[in-house]
């Protein structure tokens, strides 16, 4: 027996939070039905929603103990675009399918496939081999210097080693360029980065929970990390990344978001409206980080 | 007297921690392998990329280890072939922890990097390019008072960025420069 969850049609940040609060994660208990995410009525995907369903499965199968199930988008531009992603080989690992897809012809402006992250090694092929597509879509498309491609893979490094260092957990990251036409009518860059691991608010509990009292919560520990460099080591110098990568971000005018538990926080562009934190959000499990760098405009700050 | 003088050559692409561990961790045993006072010479030329927690780990925790409240004998480091992408994680690294390091741009320019105050920074830029200077001479360049040329050197000898030498002090380009002529660099 299963339960169904529809995916919603676009699966972008909203609609992860959508399939979040629908899934209700945080409830799912040892004993609960196997899931079925059903994804054929999806007719949009970015990459935070393509790791986001490789999130929720992953988060369904640690609560209830049992594989979910996945049901492929009908629209063959969203499966074609799924497999060229490499969606498929990340996704055997968490739910209940057939061999992955084998068929990752033709190019999308990918930057960086579906890739999980499960140690330091992983994050080294990940910085080496984002180069020469950074610098054709950093530089040519979106009209970035030729230093940015160098900066990019440091706050690549920075962001998918948050995995490793905080989340005792498997992760996964993608990157893609495409043209955000609604929003902001300009080409952009999208990165995001997630992780079901202990989270913000448990890495770093055990040295800053007591501190805050009873205003400890997955919004402090955001708060803590990603705006003053706190982290869950005494080592002055950790807590580095989360910072250095917002510093990157703003200068090129770029939008973070950093959620957490039933929390999020962003570094808001003049260009966006979400707000600088939120902490009423559905639970789940780990960190999950979106970056947008939208068309250079010049080096702000 | 002279420090030895040991190079290592950094390669690749200097990301996470991991790496940064077990980069210092190589470095580390090789000074061990030294008696006296040694100047490393770490070579970042062929470093295409260095992240935070990388700098934070090779090139912060080397100098940590290897301060002056740090046992075992002087551990002098010289930072070679930065170029600008390595400066502001090295820098951001370095100011965290109130520390400072010597180093040389890809094109042979002296730079101090992290936290230091102006003076300080001004009486190495003299000292590397005389040489070898006792305070006298330094303060005489540096036109400031006998007292304060020696607080400077105090500092600069203090966070090894200079090599005392009884009442004279020796830039690591000098070190590295009589090493050479005698066949130990």
């Amino acid at each position: 027996m299963s339960r169904v969850i529809d995916v919603p049609a676009t699966l972008d940040e909203t609609g992860f939070e959508t399939l979040v609060r629908t899934a209700g994660i945080g409830e799912l208990e040892d004993g609960a039905a196997r899931l079925l995410l059903d994804a054929r009525q999806v007719t949009w995907v970015s990459p935070y929603g393509l790791i986001g369903l490789l999130a929720i499965g992953q988060a369904a199968r640690q609560r209830t103990g049992l594989a979910p199930l996945i049901e492929p988008p009908d629209d063959p531009e969203v499966r074609s675009y799924i497999d060229r992603m490499d969606f498929w080989t990340a996704a055997a690992d968490i739910f209940e399918m057939d061999a992955p897809s084998a068929r990752r012809h033709g190019e999308v402006d990918k930057l960086l496939e579906v890739t999980s992250i499960r140690s330091h090694e992983d994050v080294h092929r990940v910085v080496e081999h984002v180069k020469d597509r950074a610098q054709r879509i950093l530089i040519n498309r979106l009209q970035y210097p030729r230093p940015s491609v160098i900066h990019f893979s440091v706050m690549l490094s920075e962001v998918c080693q948050n995995i490793l260092e905080h989340a005792d957990s498997i992760g996964w990251v993608c990157a893609q360029r495409y043209h955000w036409k609604r929003r902001l009518g300009k080409d952009v860059v999208v990165l995001a980065v997630m992780d079901v691991g202990v989270g913000f608010e448990g890495s770093l509990g055990a040295e800053h929970a007591r501190r805050y009292g009873e205003s400890w919560s997955a919004a402090a520990a955001l708060e803590a990390a990603f705006l003053n460099g706190e982290s869950r080591f005494r080592d002055p110098g950790r807590g580095q990344g989360l910072q250095a990568i917002r510093r990157q971000v703003i200068k090129w005018n770029g939008a973070v978001r950093i959620r957490s538990g039933d929390a999020m926080i962003a570094r808001v562009p003049d260009w966006d409206d979400t707000p600088e934190l939120q902490s009423d959000l559905p639970w789940f499990p780990g960190a999950q980080v979106l970056i947008v760098l939208p068309e250079y405009a010049g080096d702000a700050g | 007297m002279a420090p030895a003088v040991a190079h290592t050559e950094l390669f690749s692409y200097l990301v996470t921690r991991h790496t940064g561990r077990a980069v210092r961790s190589s470095i580390e045993r090789e000074l061990s392998r030294f008696d006296g006072a040694v100047l490393a010479v770490l070579d970042m030329r062929h470093v295409p990329v260095i992240d935070f927690s990388c700098a934070d780990e090779v090139v912060a925790k080397l100098l940590v280890h290897g301060s002056e409240d740090a046992p075992g004998p002087r551990r002098f480091f010289l930072f070679r072939g930065i170029a600008e992408h390595h400066l502001e994680p090295i820098e951001c690294a370095l100011t965290r922890q109130g520390l400072a390091a010597a180093g040389e741009s890809v094109d042979g320019h002296p730079l101090l990097i992290g936290r230091i105050e102006r003076g300080v920074e001004a009486a190495w830029k003299e000292i590397w390019e005389l040489g070898l200077v006792a305070a006298g001479p330094l303060a005489m360049r540096l036109e400031v008072s006998q007292h304060a040329v020696g607080g400077l050197l105090d500092e600069l000898d203090a966070r090894r960025l200079v090599i005392r030498d009884g009442d004279r002090y020796l830039s690591f380009g000098r070190a590295l420069e009589d090493a050479r002529r005698s066949g130990g660099g």
